[in-house]
């Protein structure tokens, strides 16, 4: 950002003459070429507020000599109060770096004369960033740059405004009637949404109600079932009554612990059986007993404890 | 010798041998059953429902009649008699039954458990008449089809 403000600072040949935001309006608005001849060199005591462009203008000398004078590569570092001997080079200004905008807007109304004139002057120069503060080589807190930055840039989009409005009334207008019905779509959206917010998160509650409710009921139903068997008179699978190595499945005081110590849930492979799935521990192992009992046959499918 | 049935009405496998000397491991409610000093795989059975399996054409792979010992097992407390979690015992499972996937062949009367097979570097091992097992390049257990003599 600064450096696109020094190029269209350095800008000489421009006809719109920028006034910055603060202190430096002695120096550019009333500037008066009081030129250093060529070869000849002169003592200048920098004043706040002013630029190596400004002085370059002020002397009729290119920006470079009053650099160079000043001992500086970067024109922000340009010290208030000190005292600079400027020589002029005779360097010509178009051989510059801020030569590159004079040319280019040169070339712009030359192209411009070649069409007719048909072509709008070129916008307004922006106001200067923190290099034209008058602060010298003091960096501004970072607070006081973010501001002067905000401000240019409000400043900027101000003129561009400006200009636009005396050279594209009717592009402006159309800008304006289009962000006005952005605007107006943006209003009847958010308008809709908020209408419909309310609806979905009833239905979400109603859905959500409904799913605890169809919950309670099928483990109430779960709760039901498995109230209805009859634990003294389990019936056995081959698997489980194979099984006279795992001593545990004859105890129907076991199979009545495990079935009130935690709720069935229905066998997830889709059998119709209610399973138990129980902490426990057996011969001093620790370790899972899993159940499952079909109540329709009131038969012990699977009984096992699975040691950890 | 043995016989392998399946019951529809208990969800079940049944064998008419009884495994004495044995420790199991269980992928879901299926047991497997190995011999305690060998850890040969010696059978199956358990509550296997085919209730939700998925009903199609299973291919049984070239076999080779063989036995099938389990490697990589943590036998350290692993007691005769106990069941066991497959998973848990299993140091390493290559996490070929975590889906627990089962293909059931109606026609042919062939019951898949476990991970697609690679003909190219897989082994398939015919146990017994009633079990393959397929194992990997580490002779780990991949899938193994189960062929009951009889469904009731």
């Amino acid at each position: 950002m600064v450096a696109f403000c020094y190029v269209l600072t350095c800008g000489t040949t421009q006809s719109v003459v920028h006034k910055p935001q603060t202190h430096s309006k002695e120096t550019h608005t009333s500037q008066k070429v009081d030129k250093i001849p060529k070869g000849k060199s002169r003592k200048i005591t920098v004043k706040a507020g002013d630029t190596p462009s400004g002085l370059a203008k002020k002397y009729g000398v290119c920006v470079e000599d009053v650099m160079k004078g000043a001992g500086i590569t970067d024109p922000r570092k340009l010290i208030a109060g000190k005292t600079i001997t400027v020589t002029n080079g005779g360097g010509s200004v178009s051989k510059t770096k801020q030569s590159k905008s004079t040319v280019t807007n040169t070339d712009k109304s030359q192209s411009s004369k070649k069409n007719g004139g048909s072509q709008p002057p070129p916008p307004p120069e922006p106001p200067k960033g923190p290099s034209g503060n008058g602060s010298g080589s003091r960096k501004p807190p970072r607070e006081e740059e973010k501001k002067i930055l905000k401000d240019g840039l409000k400043a900027t989009s101000g003129a561009v405004l400006k200009y636009a409005e005396e050279h594209y009334p009717e592009l402006v207008k159309k800008g304006e009637e289009l962000l006005t019905e952005v605007e107006e779509a943006a209003a009847e959206a958010k308008d809709k949404v908020v209408e419909v917010i309310p609806e979905i998160v009833s239905e979400a509650k109603e859905t959500v109600t409904n799913v605890v409710s169809e919950s309670g009921k099928i483990i109430e139903n779960i709760s039901e079932i498995s109230k209805k068997i009859d634990i003294q008179n389990l019936k056995l699978s081959d698997t489980v009554k194979n099984h006279i190595d795992r001593p545990y499945q004859n105890f129907v005081l076991l199979v009545d612990e495990i079935t009130k110590a935690a709720s069935p849930i229905s066998d997830p492979q889709g059998t119709g059986a209610l399973y138990w799935k129980v902490n426990g521990n057996f011969n001093g192992s620790e370790g899972l007993y899993e159940l499952l009992i079909d109540p329709v046959t009131n038969s012990i499918w699977h009984f096992v404890f699975k040691s950890k | 010798m043995n016989n392998m049935i399946y019951n529809f009405k208990t969800h079940s496998i049944n064998n008419s041998n009884k495994f004495d000397n044995v420790y199991y491991l269980t992928i879901g409610f299926l047991e497997i059953i190995f011999d305690f000093k060998t850890d040969e795989l010696l059978g199956l059975e358990g509550f296997f429902p085919l209730v939700k399996s998925e009903k199609g054409t299973i291919n049984l792979p070239e076999c080779v009649d063989d036995k099938y010992f389990i490697s990589n097992i943590d036998k350290a407390h692993i007691c005769k008699g106990y069941v066991y979690y497959y998973c848990d015992k299993v140091v390493e499972h290559g996490g070929y039954f975590i889906n627990q996937n089962i293909k059931y062949d109606v026609e042919k009367g062939v019951i898949a458990l476990g991970n697609t097979i690679n003909l190219l570097t897989d082994k398939s091992i015919q146990v017994d008449k009633n079990i393959i097992c397929v194992v990997d390049l580490k002779n780990i257990l991949k899938r193994i089809y189960i062929i009951p003599d009889e469904f009731i």
